[in-house]
């Protein structure tokens, strides 16, 4: 399958290009995964709003055959854009993008189950003028809830295709093809406006145009005499001092001027302050006029909906309010996610165990298989002891992955995890953080990467520095393996429950997140200045998940994690056994065992990776560290999980041909400092993890945040706040554990 | 003999490896974002 191209690679000429079809609608209607459907891509879906958060592209075959070039824009509740995800889809609607041709048609997904606010936003894309078919998707929610919604006069009131859809189980995806078969075609009449120039009336008013059946149709609002009267004189305006061009419809003015863009998200440094003043001008003349605007569209899609939608007097209680009535409670809904977050990790312990200790054997059979049969040298040492330890000590966790991804894909797909932000917004309502806030750091869990490219449906710039700046904070899966070495380091015999094993597990997470928060007020309290933004979130209804969805995350998952361990975790082993083996002594090694430990030992010592450790290690013996846990820090600054490759690689566990973590739990358990007392005794291994809660450590997450705050300023300072809090939290946990006598 | 071989093909692939590190750092340098989609949307200065 073909991954979907960035919006930047798809260069096109207007002449020769297929159709280009733009998927718009509000957050979590569906239409990524009606893209999917469509292109046969594999974008990531989930219940909750705020997935997509930049323009993806596919191409696709109507009925007929015909390539469609199909863009998948982020959710927006309206082209008055409020962050920078939503100015993607307005300025691609509005054709203000070098890299994107403006769409020749626009296929409409709307959440049947939501009908009016949905509604909002077609009456502002049907004014654009271009071909528009309406998805009315999610029809068995509506259903259940009783509603009836007549399809065909939806159709005849607004004057395009309406085609009903359950896009999860591929119910409608014909009639839709069918119906973009038609949308291209040449018989197709656009829906015209009072707002475009090029269509005059015959009175000569060219925003009085309005044939007589589009009269009162969503198409044609009736804006308000005053408003449209200042709307044409901004347009003047603007026209007359180049800002923009002379055949532009009044909505371009109307959503560049926007009062809701915080920062003017999209638009050029120097047209700011004119499209300000041009909102100054029109606010003193028409004040609140945004809002009037605003209201007139919601008394036109209550009007249209009177003969449109038939539905109970009062709804009824739904599956959805029921289990709401659990999961959002004051006191229940926080009991029930801490007893869901514990069984999550409970089974990545449980059921991930049996497959970790086959991938160990197979590992631990290549590398004996390699000692045995290949002569001594320095390429056997590098493939067995360094390739094979290095990739194989990473492989092993893949089954940990898979179910953790499995189980949080499982809780998206439900809507679950939209009641986890509901309930998390209370505390970061209390740091300053709203609840939109919630989805980038939660998508941190996965990895960081996502999580700060989600910050774009954050309308603040200053809550989305602070998310950006926390969003590391949340747990990643690369932290994973090193949690679990080190718990298993903390109890080398096998008298500890894994109920015990997942709560220590959790309870990193937690810190993690407490952390994060503590930030968060810091950052919001001290540092950021400007103006925070409403909490805005959507409840989707609970749905029963799509287990093709959630494989497919999982996998989606899986493969980026094999990925990585095949190209950077490869390429890392490799360069640590360099310098965990250079420069090399002159005298040979002895064959003596005890005398062969004590040259190895030597060797490894004054290696440059062993220089590098012991470089550092006056500065990390506070927190209970010495030089070889050192070379972890340092090696595992590229990527987090790579420290427990380094460990496996510096203690060389491959002798036994049994070598995974439990051969490697044991070498730990055995490591001891000069003065013989053990290195990695249960405080320093919490140590360690509470390090790793804290550190960066990541460098693919310094380049996003680079890229998204635009300057090197905000990752620099990301690093040296989250390396000094590591530090501290360790010095504390070691040093306060010592002097209770731990 | 059999060492020497060994010993400069290691030194070979440790070579090829940081070589491709310098090499793909560079590139990440020169091309920039590569899947932002131009959607690139930077932090107003305050």
């Amino acid at each position: 399958m073909p991954a979907a191209a960035p919006a930047s690679d798809l260069r096109t000429d207007k002449a020769t290009r297929e159709s280009v079809f733009a998927l718009v609608g509000n957050p979590n209607c569906g239409k990524s995964t009606i893209f999917n459907a469509l292109t046969g891509l594999k974008q990531k879906v989930a219940n909750y709003p705020g997935v997509t958060v930049e323009k993806r592209e596919g191409t696709c075959f109507n009925q007929h055959g015909k390539r469609i070039h199909l863009i998948d824009l982020p959710g927006t509740y309206s082209l008055n854009v409020h962050s920078p995800d939503e100015a993607v889809v307005r300025d691609v609607l509005l054709g203000r993008r070098a890299d994107t041709p403006r769409p020749d048609a626009v296929i409409l997904i709307t959440d049947a189950s939501n009908i009016e606010r949905n509604l909002y936003l077609a009456t502002q894309v049907l004014e654009l003028g271009l071909p528009t078919l309406l998805v009315l998707n999610m029809t068995d929610v509506a259903e259940a809830k009783q509603w009836r919604i007549d399809v065909g006069k939806l159709s005849q009131r607004l004057g395009v295709s309406v085609v009903p859809m359950q896009a999860t189980f591929g119910k409608g995806l014909v009639e839709l093809k069918a119906a973009m078969s038609k949308l291209g075609s040449a018989d197709f009449q656009p829906v015209s406006s009072n707002v475009h120039p090029a269509r005059p009336s015959a009175s000569g008013n060219e925003l009085e145009a309005r044939s007589p059946s589009q009269a009162g149709s969503l198409c044609h609002l009736p804006i308000p005499p005053d408003i449209l009267g200042g709307l044409q004189q901004t347009r003047a305006d603007l026209i007359r001092s180049g800002t923009v061009s002379e055949n532009v419809s009044l909505l371009e003015p109307l959503y560049l001027i926007s009062d809701h863009d915080p920062a003017h998200y999209g638009i050029e440094d120097s047209l700011v302050n004119r499209l300000a003043a041009a909102h100054d001008v029109l606010e003193k003349k028409l004040p609140g006029w945004e809002d009037r605007l605003a209201a007139s569209r919601y008394e036109a899609v209550e009007k249209l909906l009177l003969d449109v939608l038939r539905r109970p007097e009062r709804d009824e209680s739904t599956t959805t309010d029921r289990l709401d009535s659990v999961f959002l409670h004051p006191i229940w809904g926080g009991v029930c996610m801490a007893a869901i977050m514990l069984a999550v990790f409970y089974m990545i312990f449980s059921v991930a165990e049996g497959p970790m200790d086959w991938i160990d054997k197979i590992t631990g059979s290549t590398s004996g298989w390699i000692e045995a049969n290949m002569p001594a040298g320095d390429l056997r040492d590098l493939i067995a002891n360094g390739i094979i330890v290095g990739v194989g000590g990473i492989v092993k966790f893949l089954p940990q992955i898979l179910m953790l991804f499995f189980l949080i894909g499982m809780m998206e797909d439900t809507g679950y995890m939209a009641r986890v932000a509901f309930i998390m917004d209370k505390f970061m309502g209390r740091v300053g953080l709203n609840g939109r806030s919630f989805v980038p750091f939660f998508s941190s869990y996965a990895c960081a990467v996502p999580g700060i490219m989600a910050t774009r449906t954050i309308a603040s710039p200053k809550d989305r520095l602070i998310t950006i700046l926390i969003a590391p904070l949340a747990s990643c899966s690369a932290r994973l393996p090193v949690y679990t070495l080190m718990i298993a380091a903390m109890f080398p015999a096998n008298g500890v429950s894994t109920l015990q094993k997942a709560s220590l597990m959790l309870s990193m997470y937690v810190l993690g997140t407490g952390g994060a928060f503590a930030f968060a007020w810091l950052f919001n309290s001290t540092m950021a200045k400007g103006r925070s933004s409403l909490m805005v979130l959507e409840m989707p209804t609970y749905k029963r998940p799509s287990l093709r969805h959630v494989a497919r995350y999982m996998l989606e998952r899986a493969k980026m994690f094999l990925v990585r361990a095949g190209t950077v975790i490869l390429g890392l082993s490799i360069l640590l056994w360099a310098a965990k083996t250079y420069p090399k002594p002159g005298t040979p090694e002895p064959a003596d065992t005890a005398a062969k430990v004590a040259y190895r030992s030597s060797q490894l010592s004054h290696s440059f990776a062993g220089r590098a450790g012991h470089f550092i290690e006056p500065v990390i013996k506070p927190l209970g560290f010495d030089w070889k846990i050192g070379i972890g820090l340092i090696s595992s600054f590229a990527a987090r999980e790579f420290f427990v490759s380094t460990m496996g690689i510096i203690y060389a566990v491959e002798d036994d041909g049994d070598d995974n973590v439990e051969p490697l739990k044991q070498k730990l358990a055995e490591d001891r400092w000069p003065d013989g007392r053990p290195i990695f005794t249960p405080l320093a291994c919490l140590s360690l993890m509470v390090f790793y809660v804290f550190a960066m450590q990541c460098l693919s997450t310094v380049a996003v945040v680079k890229r998204e705050t635009n300057g090197w300023k905000w990752p620099i300072f990301q690093i040296a706040y989250m390396t000094a809090a590591a530090w501290l939290a360790s010095f504390v946990v070691y040093q306060g554990g010592r002097l209770l006598g731990f | 003999m059999n060492t020497d071989w060994q010993t400069w093909t290691a030194l070979g692939v440790v070579i090829v490896t940081a070589g491709l590190f310098v090499l793909r750092a560079m590139r990440k340098k020169k091309g920039g974002c590569s899947s932002c989609g131009g959607a690139n949307a930077p932090i107003p200065k305050h």
